[in-house]
Protein backbone atom coordinates (compact mmCIF):
# COMPACT_ATOMS: atom_id res chain seq x y z
CA UNK A 1 0.00 0.00 0.00
CA UNK A 2 2.86 2.76 1.18
CA UNK A 3 4.49 1.54 -2.17
CA UNK A 4 1.59 2.21 -4.11
CA UNK A 5 1.07 5.96 -2.54
CA UNK A 6 4.95 6.56 -2.83
CA UNK A 7 4.84 5.99 -6.62
CA UNK A 8 1.42 7.74 -7.29
CA UNK A 9 3.58 10.27 -4.47
CA UNK A 10 6.43 9.93 -7.53
CA UNK A 11 4.25 10.74 -10.54
CA UNK A 12 2.44 13.39 -8.89
CA UNK A 13 5.91 14.90 -8.19
CA UNK A 14 6.77 14.71 -12.06
CA UNK A 15 3.50 15.53 -13.12
CA UNK A 16 4.23 18.89 -10.84
CA UNK A 17 7.83 19.45 -12.88
CA UNK A 18 6.63 19.09 -15.88
CA UNK A 19 3.88 21.39 -15.05
CA UNK A 20 6.53 23.92 -14.28
CA UNK A 21 8.43 23.53 -17.11
CA UNK A 22 5.39 23.84 -19.33
CA UNK A 23 4.68 27.07 -16.82
CA UNK A 24 7.98 28.63 -17.77
CA UNK A 25 7.00 27.75 -21.30
CA UNK A 26 4.44 29.72 -21.79
CA UNK A 27 5.47 32.42 -19.53
CA UNK A 28 8.21 33.35 -21.93
CA UNK A 29 5.57 32.84 -24.88
CA UNK A 30 3.09 35.21 -23.09
CA UNK A 31 5.96 37.66 -22.49
CA UNK A 32 7.99 37.04 -25.71
CA UNK A 33 4.09 37.31 -27.29
CA UNK A 34 3.56 40.50 -25.63
CA UNK A 35 6.91 42.45 -26.42
CA UNK A 36 6.36 41.39 -29.72
CA UNK A 37 2.72 42.60 -29.45
CA UNK A 38 4.37 45.94 -28.23
CA UNK A 39 7.35 46.61 -30.62
CA UNK A 40 5.72 46.43 -33.73
CA UNK A 41 1.73 46.22 -33.49
CA UNK A 42 1.56 49.14 -31.06
CA UNK A 43 4.37 50.58 -33.33
CA UNK A 44 2.41 50.36 -36.22
CA UNK A 45 -0.69 51.51 -33.98
CA UNK A 46 1.16 54.42 -32.83
CA UNK A 47 2.49 55.01 -36.84
CA UNK A 48 -1.25 55.06 -38.05
CA UNK A 49 -2.25 57.43 -35.52
CA UNK A 50 0.25 60.17 -36.24
CA UNK A 51 -0.21 59.83 -40.00
CA UNK A 52 -4.07 59.52 -39.55
CA UNK A 53 -3.59 63.06 -37.34
CA UNK A 54 -1.42 64.41 -39.70
CA UNK A 55 -3.77 63.69 -42.73
CA UNK A 56 -6.65 65.19 -40.33
CA UNK A 57 -4.58 68.52 -40.42
CA UNK A 58 -4.34 68.95 -43.45
CA UNK A 59 -7.69 68.15 -44.31
CA UNK A 60 -8.82 70.68 -41.78
CA UNK A 61 -6.72 72.93 -43.65
CA UNK A 62 -8.14 72.45 -46.92
CA UNK A 63 -11.35 72.33 -45.85
CA UNK A 64 -10.81 75.81 -44.22
CA UNK A 65 -9.37 76.56 -47.72
CA UNK A 66 -12.27 75.57 -49.56
CA UNK A 67 -13.92 77.97 -46.99
CA UNK A 68 -12.97 80.81 -47.68
CA UNK A 69 -13.05 80.30 -51.39
CA UNK A 70 -16.42 79.33 -51.47
CA UNK A 71 -17.18 82.09 -49.18
CA UNK A 72 -15.74 84.28 -51.90
CA UNK A 73 -17.63 82.89 -54.79
CA UNK A 74 -20.61 83.09 -52.88
CA UNK A 75 -19.97 87.08 -52.32
CA UNK A 76 -18.19 87.55 -56.04
CA UNK A 77 -21.96 85.79 -57.46
CA UNK A 78 -23.70 88.02 -55.30
CA UNK A 79 -22.26 91.32 -56.45
CA UNK A 80 -22.18 90.10 -60.19
CA UNK A 81 -26.23 90.03 -59.87
CA UNK A 82 -25.86 93.63 -58.30
CA UNK A 83 -24.19 94.70 -60.75
CA UNK A 84 -25.59 93.18 -64.13
CA UNK A 85 -26.24 96.47 -65.49
CA UNK A 86 -23.03 97.34 -65.61
CA UNK A 87 -22.07 94.33 -66.92
CA UNK A 88 -23.66 94.82 -69.57
CA UNK A 89 -22.16 97.49 -70.61
CA UNK A 90 -18.42 96.48 -70.02
CA UNK A 91 -19.79 93.41 -72.07
CA UNK A 92 -20.70 96.01 -75.22
CA UNK A 93 -17.24 98.13 -74.63
CA UNK A 94 -15.01 95.21 -74.78
CA UNK A 95 -17.20 92.23 -76.17
CA UNK A 96 -15.86 88.88 -76.35
CA UNK A 97 -15.66 88.38 -79.83
CA UNK A 98 -14.99 91.06 -82.84
CA UNK A 99 -17.99 92.26 -83.86
CA UNK A 100 -17.04 94.67 -85.85
CA UNK A 101 -19.81 94.73 -87.98
CA UNK A 102 -21.74 96.48 -85.44
CA UNK A 103 -19.48 99.01 -84.58
CA UNK A 104 -19.12 99.97 -88.44
CA UNK A 105 -22.62 100.40 -88.22
CA UNK A 106 -22.50 102.70 -85.21
CA UNK A 107 -19.70 104.20 -86.76
CA UNK A 108 -21.57 104.94 -90.13
CA UNK A 109 -24.34 105.78 -88.07
CA UNK A 110 -22.05 108.35 -86.39
CA UNK A 111 -20.99 109.94 -89.34
CA UNK A 112 -24.39 110.43 -90.73
CA UNK A 113 -25.51 112.55 -87.76
CA UNK A 114 -22.72 114.77 -88.47
CA UNK A 115 -23.43 115.15 -92.28
CA UNK A 116 -20.70 112.95 -93.21
CA UNK A 117 -21.16 110.29 -95.72
CA UNK A 118 -19.22 106.74 -96.13
CA UNK A 119 -16.96 106.45 -98.09
CA UNK A 120 -15.26 103.77 -98.49
CA UNK A 121 -15.26 100.69 -95.29
CA UNK A 122 -12.80 97.97 -94.97
CA UNK A 123 -11.52 95.44 -92.06
CA UNK A 124 -8.54 93.44 -91.05
CA UNK A 125 -8.09 91.43 -88.49
CA UNK A 126 -4.99 92.62 -85.85
CA UNK A 127 -2.11 90.25 -84.38
CA UNK A 128 -3.69 90.76 -80.44
CA UNK A 129 -7.03 91.38 -79.39
CA UNK A 130 -8.47 93.85 -82.03
CA UNK A 131 -9.29 94.30 -85.93
CA UNK A 132 -8.11 97.00 -87.81
CA UNK A 133 -10.29 99.26 -89.60
CA UNK A 134 -10.15 101.82 -92.32
CA UNK A 135 -13.13 103.89 -93.11
CA UNK A 136 -13.23 107.13 -95.30
CA UNK A 137 -16.00 109.93 -95.14
CA UNK A 138 -17.04 112.78 -97.13
CA UNK A 139 -18.50 115.78 -95.27
CA UNK A 140 -18.25 119.58 -94.13
CA UNK A 141 -14.66 120.64 -92.52
CA UNK A 142 -17.11 122.54 -89.79
CA UNK A 143 -18.22 119.17 -88.61
CA UNK A 144 -14.78 116.84 -89.03
CA UNK A 145 -13.77 117.83 -84.89
CA UNK A 146 -17.37 117.10 -83.85
CA UNK A 147 -17.52 113.88 -85.82
CA UNK A 148 -14.08 112.49 -84.66
CA UNK A 149 -15.23 113.54 -81.08
CA UNK A 150 -18.64 111.04 -81.59
CA UNK A 151 -16.15 108.56 -82.98
CA UNK A 152 -13.83 108.19 -79.89
CA UNK A 153 -16.80 108.84 -77.24
CA UNK A 154 -18.44 105.44 -78.49
CA UNK A 155 -19.38 102.72 -76.35
CA UNK A 156 -16.83 100.04 -77.81
CA UNK A 157 -13.84 100.30 -76.79
CA UNK A 158 -12.09 101.55 -80.38
CA UNK A 159 -8.62 103.87 -80.52
CA UNK A 160 -8.52 106.25 -83.75
CA UNK A 161 -4.85 105.65 -84.45
CA UNK A 162 -4.71 107.47 -87.84
CA UNK A 163 -6.05 110.68 -89.41
CA UNK A 164 -5.82 111.63 -92.59
CA UNK A 165 -7.81 115.07 -93.69
CA UNK A 166 -7.70 116.71 -96.68
CA UNK A 167 -10.15 119.31 -98.15
CA UNK A 168 -10.75 119.48 -101.64
CA UNK A 169 -13.10 122.46 -102.92
CA UNK A 170 -14.78 123.06 -99.68
CA UNK A 171 -15.36 118.56 -98.79
CA UNK A 172 -13.61 116.92 -96.78
CA UNK A 173 -12.02 113.89 -97.41
CA UNK A 174 -11.19 111.91 -94.23
CA UNK A 175 -9.73 108.98 -93.91
CA UNK A 176 -9.62 106.84 -90.30
CA UNK A 177 -7.38 103.98 -89.31
CA UNK A 178 -9.34 102.77 -86.23
CA UNK A 179 -8.57 99.60 -83.90
CA UNK A 180 -12.03 98.30 -81.97
CA UNK A 181 -10.69 95.83 -79.39
CA UNK A 182 -12.59 92.31 -78.02
CA UNK A 183 -11.66 89.63 -75.33
CA UNK A 184 -9.06 87.06 -76.95
CA UNK A 185 -10.00 84.26 -74.77
CA UNK B 1 -20.78 -10.78 -1.18
CA UNK B 2 -17.54 -10.98 -3.44
CA UNK B 3 -19.48 -8.44 -6.22
CA UNK B 4 -19.73 -6.41 -3.25
CA UNK B 5 -15.94 -6.61 -1.64
CA UNK B 6 -14.39 -5.66 -5.14
CA UNK B 7 -16.87 -3.09 -5.46
CA UNK B 8 -15.63 -1.20 -2.06
CA UNK B 9 -12.25 -2.20 -2.92
CA UNK B 10 -12.66 -0.15 -6.24
CA UNK B 11 -14.07 2.76 -4.69
CA UNK B 12 -11.55 2.69 -1.98
CA UNK B 13 -8.81 3.02 -5.01
CA UNK B 14 -10.81 5.77 -6.75
CA UNK B 15 -10.88 7.27 -3.34
CA UNK B 16 -7.23 7.18 -3.28
CA UNK B 17 -6.29 7.90 -6.31
CA UNK B 18 -8.77 11.17 -6.16
CA UNK B 19 -7.03 12.36 -2.81
CA UNK B 20 -3.55 11.73 -4.32
CA UNK B 21 -3.92 12.89 -7.62
CA UNK B 22 -2.75 16.06 -8.96
CA UNK B 23 -5.95 17.65 -8.53
CA UNK B 24 -5.70 17.99 -4.94
CA UNK B 25 -4.90 21.54 -5.86
CA UNK B 26 -8.18 23.36 -5.85
CA UNK B 27 -9.51 25.24 -9.29
CA UNK B 28 -8.37 28.42 -7.59
CA UNK B 29 -5.37 27.31 -6.67
CA UNK B 30 -4.26 25.77 -10.31
CA UNK B 31 -4.75 29.17 -11.24
CA UNK B 32 -2.90 31.08 -9.17
CA UNK B 33 0.00 28.52 -9.96
CA UNK B 34 1.86 30.47 -11.69
CA UNK B 35 1.72 33.49 -9.47
CA UNK B 36 3.22 31.19 -7.12
CA UNK B 37 5.97 29.69 -9.35
CA UNK B 38 7.14 32.47 -10.53
CA UNK B 39 5.75 35.72 -9.08
CA UNK B 40 8.20 38.09 -10.19
CA UNK B 41 7.58 36.95 -13.86
CA UNK B 42 3.73 37.06 -13.60
CA UNK B 43 3.73 40.56 -12.11
CA UNK B 44 5.73 42.08 -14.47
CA UNK B 45 3.80 40.42 -17.23
CA UNK B 46 0.09 41.21 -16.33
CA UNK B 47 1.32 44.37 -15.33
CA UNK B 48 2.69 44.58 -19.62
CA UNK B 49 -0.48 43.34 -20.88
CA UNK B 50 -2.42 45.87 -18.47
CA UNK B 51 -0.36 48.37 -19.95
CA UNK B 52 -0.11 46.88 -23.67
CA UNK B 53 -4.33 47.00 -23.32
CA UNK B 54 -4.64 50.15 -21.91
CA UNK B 55 -2.29 51.71 -24.42
CA UNK B 56 -4.06 49.76 -27.29
CA UNK B 57 -7.43 50.74 -25.91
CA UNK B 58 -6.72 54.44 -25.83
CA UNK B 59 -4.67 54.41 -29.52
CA UNK B 60 -7.90 52.71 -30.64
CA UNK B 61 -10.18 55.26 -28.97
CA UNK B 62 -7.75 57.70 -31.08
CA UNK B 63 -8.06 56.21 -34.06
CA UNK B 64 -11.80 55.83 -34.05
CA UNK B 65 -12.45 59.17 -32.84
CA UNK B 66 -9.85 60.33 -35.88
CA UNK B 67 -11.54 58.37 -38.31
CA UNK B 68 -14.70 59.84 -37.82
CA UNK B 69 -13.46 63.40 -37.87
CA UNK B 70 -11.71 62.75 -41.12
CA UNK B 71 -15.51 60.88 -42.61
CA UNK B 72 -16.89 64.27 -41.65
CA UNK B 73 -13.78 66.19 -42.66
CA UNK B 74 -13.87 64.17 -46.45
CA UNK B 75 -17.90 64.81 -46.45
CA UNK B 76 -17.57 68.44 -45.92
CA UNK B 77 -14.25 68.59 -48.48
CA UNK B 78 -16.83 67.08 -51.09
CA UNK B 79 -19.77 69.40 -50.88
CA UNK B 80 -17.64 72.35 -50.70
CA UNK B 81 -15.98 70.49 -54.01
CA UNK B 82 -19.18 70.47 -55.10
CA UNK B 83 -20.52 73.77 -54.79
CA UNK B 84 -17.46 75.46 -55.66
CA UNK B 85 -17.74 73.68 -59.11
CA UNK B 86 -21.09 74.77 -59.41
CA UNK B 87 -20.27 78.60 -59.47
CA UNK B 88 -17.34 77.82 -61.22
CA UNK B 89 -18.69 80.29 -64.23
CA UNK B 90 -18.57 83.21 -61.06
CA UNK B 91 -14.54 82.80 -61.16
CA UNK B 92 -15.05 82.54 -65.50
CA UNK B 93 -17.11 85.37 -65.39
CA UNK B 94 -14.83 87.89 -62.76
CA UNK B 95 -11.69 86.52 -65.04
CA UNK B 96 -13.63 87.90 -68.12
CA UNK B 97 -14.25 91.69 -66.29
CA UNK B 98 -11.22 91.46 -64.72
CA UNK B 99 -9.43 91.22 -68.17
CA UNK B 100 -11.86 93.66 -69.65
CA UNK B 101 -11.57 96.03 -67.51
CA UNK B 102 -7.88 96.04 -67.25
CA UNK B 103 -7.76 95.88 -71.36
CA UNK B 104 -9.92 99.49 -71.35
CA UNK B 105 -8.17 101.23 -68.87
CA UNK B 106 -4.65 100.20 -70.24
CA UNK B 107 -5.72 101.12 -73.66
CA UNK B 108 -7.19 104.56 -72.51
CA UNK B 109 -4.01 105.32 -70.45
CA UNK B 110 -1.87 104.49 -73.59
CA UNK B 111 -4.16 105.85 -76.45
CA UNK B 112 -5.68 108.98 -75.19
CA UNK B 113 -8.59 110.89 -77.23
CA UNK B 114 -7.45 113.37 -79.97
CA UNK B 115 -10.32 115.18 -80.22
CA UNK B 116 -9.55 117.31 -77.52
CA UNK B 117 -6.28 118.56 -79.66
CA UNK B 118 -7.44 118.10 -82.70
CA UNK B 119 -10.23 120.74 -81.70
CA UNK B 120 -7.03 122.94 -80.51
CA UNK B 121 -5.66 122.50 -83.51
CA UNK B 122 -8.67 122.85 -86.17
CA UNK B 123 -9.32 126.18 -84.43
CA UNK B 124 -6.10 128.20 -84.90
CA UNK B 125 -5.86 126.82 -88.36
CA UNK B 126 -8.96 128.10 -89.15
CA UNK B 127 -8.39 131.93 -87.17
CA UNK B 128 -5.05 131.80 -89.60
CA UNK B 129 -4.52 130.11 -92.61
CA UNK B 130 -6.45 127.04 -94.78
CA UNK B 131 -5.50 123.79 -93.90
CA UNK B 132 -5.46 121.85 -97.28
CA UNK B 133 -4.59 118.45 -95.27
CA UNK B 134 -4.16 117.22 -91.89
CA UNK B 135 -2.16 114.11 -91.16
CA UNK B 136 -2.17 112.00 -87.92
CA UNK B 137 -0.49 108.53 -86.77
CA UNK B 138 -0.57 108.03 -83.32
CA UNK B 139 2.30 106.53 -82.71
CA UNK B 140 4.30 109.20 -84.79
CA UNK B 141 2.28 111.74 -82.22
CA UNK B 142 2.30 114.88 -84.40
CA UNK B 143 0.49 116.20 -87.02
CA UNK B 144 1.59 116.72 -90.18
CA UNK B 145 0.09 119.98 -91.37
CA UNK B 146 -0.42 121.73 -95.12
CA UNK B 147 -1.86 125.02 -95.23
CA UNK B 148 -1.91 127.89 -97.87
CA UNK B 149 -2.38 131.39 -96.67
CA UNK B 150 -2.36 134.61 -98.93
CA UNK B 151 -0.66 136.74 -96.11
CA UNK B 152 2.87 135.41 -95.05
CA UNK B 153 2.14 136.90 -91.20
CA UNK B 154 -0.56 134.33 -90.94
CA UNK B 155 1.82 132.17 -90.41
CA UNK B 156 3.62 133.87 -87.64
CA UNK B 157 0.50 134.33 -85.84
CA UNK B 158 -0.39 130.49 -86.42
CA UNK B 159 2.69 129.70 -85.30
CA UNK B 160 2.55 132.06 -82.20
CA UNK B 161 -0.97 130.39 -80.89
CA UNK B 162 0.17 127.23 -81.81
CA UNK B 163 2.93 127.25 -79.21
CA UNK B 164 1.30 128.78 -76.60
CA UNK B 165 -1.60 126.37 -76.62
CA UNK B 166 -1.46 123.40 -73.90
CA UNK B 167 -1.54 120.71 -76.24
CA UNK B 168 0.98 121.35 -78.30
CA UNK B 169 4.70 120.75 -77.32
CA UNK B 170 6.43 122.09 -80.51
CA UNK B 171 6.63 122.90 -83.66
CA UNK B 172 8.43 122.68 -86.96
CA UNK B 173 8.29 124.30 -89.90
CA UNK B 174 9.43 122.06 -93.06
CA UNK B 175 8.54 124.22 -95.82
CA UNK B 176 7.23 127.29 -96.79
CA UNK B 177 6.53 128.10 -100.35
CA UNK B 178 5.59 131.12 -102.74
CA UNK B 179 3.18 130.57 -105.59
CA UNK B 180 3.29 133.98 -107.30
CA UNK B 181 0.89 132.48 -110.23
CA UNK B 182 -2.16 132.15 -106.98
CA UNK B 183 -0.09 134.87 -104.83
CA UNK B 184 -0.57 132.60 -101.80
CA UNK B 185 2.08 131.10 -99.21
CA UNK B 186 2.05 127.13 -99.49
CA UNK B 187 3.41 125.42 -95.91
CA UNK B 188 4.21 122.21 -94.54
CA UNK B 189 4.78 121.88 -90.65
CA UNK B 190 5.09 119.42 -87.85
CA UNK B 191 2.82 119.94 -84.52
CA UNK B 192 4.00 117.99 -81.97
CA UNK B 193 1.60 116.78 -79.21
CA UNK B 194 2.25 116.52 -75.72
Amino acid sequence: MNEKINKQLNAYKRSLENKKIQSNAYSFLLVFTILFFDLFALQSMVDITVRRFDIHESLNNLVDDLVYKNDSTELLKQKLSDSQHYLAMLENAVPTDQRAEDYMVDLVQTAAKHGYKQDRLSRRDGIDNYAQLRASFQGSPDQMEPFIRSAEAQDRLSVINSINYSVVENTVNLELGIRIFYLDR
Amino acid sequence: MLKGKKAQKKEAEQFQESNLSPNLLTPIETKSFVMKARPKIARTTRNLVYVTAVVFIILSIINLVLQLRLNAGVKKRDDLIEDIRRNSYVEEQVKGISHATKLYKSTKAQNPDIAPHLKELVEILEETVTATNIRFVRKNNYYLVMATSDKATAYATMITKLLENEYIESMTLDLVDYKSQSNEYLAEFKVAIK
